[in-house]
């Protein structure tokens, strides 16, 4: 059950799903044998990367190539890189979550609100936080799976909810003394990166061994590639994808904590602007390391290929419209190659 | 258990040459966009900027200092740091003849505070004064100030107020308005003066070449005309952020004439917290000399003094920025931070400048060309002279412009 009346959002859905969603699960032997399109298929990401790593190290020898820059790329975009993990549990099952970067917003304002002006204590504020983001998913989760509403929808409706809320409680104004101790978890450096990055890093260990040594991560990308068949074999779907959507939220609060660590300062509108970025991530991490799947290393590669590319821009003097073009190309090109590997793959299958 | 669709698929050897091209092509395109990108950068700029990127750091910056200059610059500083004196409209406004008409308010958006709170004080002393006072909110989109702009000139009221909307994107509705016998007030476009050429009559905003030029005289007094300074901008504000940019240049190059032309970055609204901390530390890594950072506004520097911070620069490098908004005064400037100095304007003060415009044109008087909004410059000098917990309107020293304004009103002060 795909959920609601077929629509146009459905069919795109499936679309990008279908793009996204057939991959290799078991190795047979022929697979051990080396294939250079699939290496290239598996590894293109990289190389692109480090494609241009090299690019910019030549073309800006003095900036590019350095400690400080690298620490620039890895250390900065660490909440992007959580919340694409966030997003990519529920895209493993098909749902989109488009609340995704909203309630990372939310949860900014929220924490901040509770623990800077409220003086919550920090762990009660930070209980709060993950327990609001377990709501919003909750919500999210009984309309879609059981309400059958498309997720497009519903989190499309949420998300935008979120957002005014966030405005609502934070009067539109920025919330700043937002306490030392979570400035500290978040922004203390360990060999000239943030504590935050290694969060992500973390995640994504997390999410790479539940993907593919949990029976659960089976679960979870069986159900997305083939619900009806899934049912059949006895998974309980239903359960699986209000689990993804939930999971998607509750590590959507933990990069909105994470954030708010960062800046030690919430920004109501700082939220929503995340939402490409993590889609871009996530479309194109499938294109990699488990080529169309959406995949842990596969998004932490995407993002920092995105960020290496923008910071690269940037040092050669290009911002503001740069960044959107980029993401934004990326997330096209994303789709395209895992669409094409997909048919390639169905094609091969079918000989 | 798995069932048993759910395997491996690999390659098969009938890939044929046109598909490993295709893929080739797919994994390389972006590859070319960006090396066509790279090799465009010598000639292009971040698109607002007199010079932009590495390629202008090398030209840039403020050196060559002169003694007259940086002494002229302390001067000012210690000037722009005083409380400011009263210097709004004299003359005094016949308010009989205002009301019962109708002014329409039309706010870019209700969820900035300054842009809702001017709308709010506007309002409330308009209709303390027998005006009827609409506020239309067009929540910062496209699609609602058309809607705004149409249903308030079907509605006919007697002025239409376009605050912070860009002149340029609503020139032909102002022609529409005045066309139907409505007075067009434009508010928050950068420069105060009658406006010319866009068909409305008057115009009150914060003086932004005059910010600029606090900032630009700030840097110039705080670097000794020594420093590197990188101004940031945001094009999302086009015509305050260019009147801006404009006063930081003009200010730079009266202080220190010999300083070759500045840098700018262009960093859109909508992009401030992806964007702002990889700038940031983007700009810093391609130049170290760069020691001053001038984002135009103040909500920019959230996300940028984490990043100074980051690369262990919070002693090297200075921030200047605009708004004076109380969360960035109590939480940067009042406590160790690059953030070093901040110019605000009363926000309470400016919704009753604006209300006496309204109230000129309603009431048939002549305009007021400027209705000098004060500013003041906020530094670790004089930061201990104000009550940051207090409202921010008692910011700006003693002059009681509620009462300077119901004089000219003819009303009671109380």
């Amino acid at each position: 059950m795909t959920g609601g009346p077929d629509s146009g959002v459905n069919a795109t859905q499936e679309t990008l799903a279908t793009a996204a969603s057939p991959g290799p699960a078991v190795a047979g032997p022929a697979a051990r044998r080396l294939d250079p399109v699939r290496l290239v298929e598996r590894y293109g990401l990289v190389l692109l990367w480090a494609v241009i790593v090299v690019i910019f190290s030549l073309v800006a020898p003095n900036s590019f190539p350095t400690v400080s820059n690298f620490s620039t790329i890895f250390g900065t975009q660490a909440v992007l890189l959580v919340l694409a993990l966030g997003l990519l549990v529920s895209l493993s099952v098909g749902e989109f979550d488009l609340s995704v970067a909203a309630t990372m917003g939310f949860a900014t304002v929220l924490v901040a609100l509770l623990s800077a002006q409220d003086h919550w204590p920090l762990l009660a504020a930070l209980a709060a936080t993950i327990a609001a983001g377990l709501i919003v998913g909750g919500v999210n989760a009984l309309l879609v799976v059981r309400g059958g509403i498309s997720s497009f929808v519903v989190t499309l409706g949420s998300g935008t909810l979120l957002t005014g809320l966030g405005y609502g409680m934070s009067n539109s104004q920025t919330i700043g003394g937002v306490p030392g101790g979570l400035v500290s978890a978040a922004s203390k450096q360990f060999l000239d990166l943030p504590l935050a990055f290694y969060y992500g890093l973390a995640l994504c260990l997390v999410l790479w061994y539940l993907f593919n040594y949990v029976p659960l991560g089976r679960h979870l990308i069986f159900a997305g590639e083939g619900r009806e068949v899934a049912r059949l074999s006895g998974l309980r779907v239903q359960r699986i994808r209000a689990g993804a959507l939930i999971t998607c939220s509750v590590i959507a609060t933990l990069a909105g904590i994470l954030q708010a660590g960062v800046v030690g300062a919430a920004d109501p509108s700082g939220g929503p602007t995340f939402l490409l970025p993590a889609f871009a991530s996530a479309f194109l991490g499938a294109t990699a390391i488990r080529p169309g799947r959406f995949n842990a290393w596969g998004t932490f590669v995407a993002v920092y290929f995105l960020v290496t590319g923008i910071t690269g821009l940037q040092l050669l003097g290009y911002t503001g419209w740069v960044q959107d073009v980029w993401y934004g190309a990326s997330l096209v090109v994303a789709v395209a190659v895992a669409r094409f590997a997909a048919v390639r793959r169905r094609a091969s299958a079918g000989t | 258990m798995y069932p048993t669709n759910f395997r491996d698929v690999r390659a098969t050897p009938r890939v044929t040459q046109i598909r490993r091209a295709a893929l080739a092509a797919g994994l390389l395109v972006p590859a070319l966009v960006l090396a066509a990108c790279s090799s465009s950068s010598s000639s292009a700029g971040s698109g607002t900027t007199p010079s932009g990127g590495a390629s202008a750091s090398s030209s840039a910056g403020a050196t060559g200092a002169t003694g007259a200059g940086v002494d002229l610059a302390k001067k000012a500083v210690t000037q722009m740091e005083q409380p400011p004196t009263w210097q709004g409209p004299a003359d005094t406004v016949n308010v009989a003849s205002a009301k019962g008409k109708t002014a329409d308010l039309i706010n870019l958006t209700e969820e900035i505070p300054a842009l809702h709170e001017w709308a709010a004080v506007a309002q409330a002393q308009l209709e303390k004064l027998g005006v009827k006072a609409n506020i239309c909110d067009a929540k910062g989109t496209p699609e609602g100030i058309t809607s705004c702009l149409t249903q308030d000139i079907a509605a006919r009221p007697n002025v239409i107020v376009a605050m912070a909307l860009d002149t340029s994107f609503i020139h032909g509705y102002i022609q529409q308005a005045t066309a139907a016998g409505i007075k067009v007030i434009t508010a928050q476009t950068g420069t105060p003066g009658v406006p010319q050429g866009t068909g409305a009559v008057a115009e009150v905003t914060f003086n932004y070449p005059e910010v600029g030029q606090m900032l630009g005289t700030w840097f110039a007094a705080s670097s000794g005309c020594q420093g590197y300074p990188q101004i940031i901008t945001s094009t999302s504000s086009r015509q305050p952020s260019a009147a801006e940019v404009t006063g930081i240049q003009a200010a730079v190059k009266q202080y220190c004439p010999s300083a070759s032309a500045l840098s700018v970055q262009n960093v859109l609204i909508p992009d401030w917290a992806t964007n702002l901390p990889t700038v940031t530390r983007s700009l810093l890594n391609s130049n170290s000399a760069i020691d001053y950072m001038l984002p135009l506004y103040d909500g920019m520097t959230i996300y940028m003094v984490p990043a100074i911070e980051q690369l262990h620069l919070s002693h090297q490098v200075q921030v200047g920025s605009f708004n004076a908004t109380p969360v960035v005064m109590q939480n940067e400037l009042a406590k160790t931070s690059p953030l070093s100095a901040d110019v605000g304007g009363p926000n309470d003060w400016y919704g009753y400048a604006l209300t006496d415009e309204i109230l000129r044109v309603l009431a048939g008087a002549p305009v007021v060309a400027d209705e000098h909004v004060p500013l003041r410059l906020f530094t670790r000098d004089n930061l201990g002279s104000i009550n940051l917990s207090a409202n921010e309107s008692t910011w700006y020293g003693t002059v009681n412009f509620a009462c300077q304004y119901d004089k000219l009103w003819g009303q009671a002060c109380p």
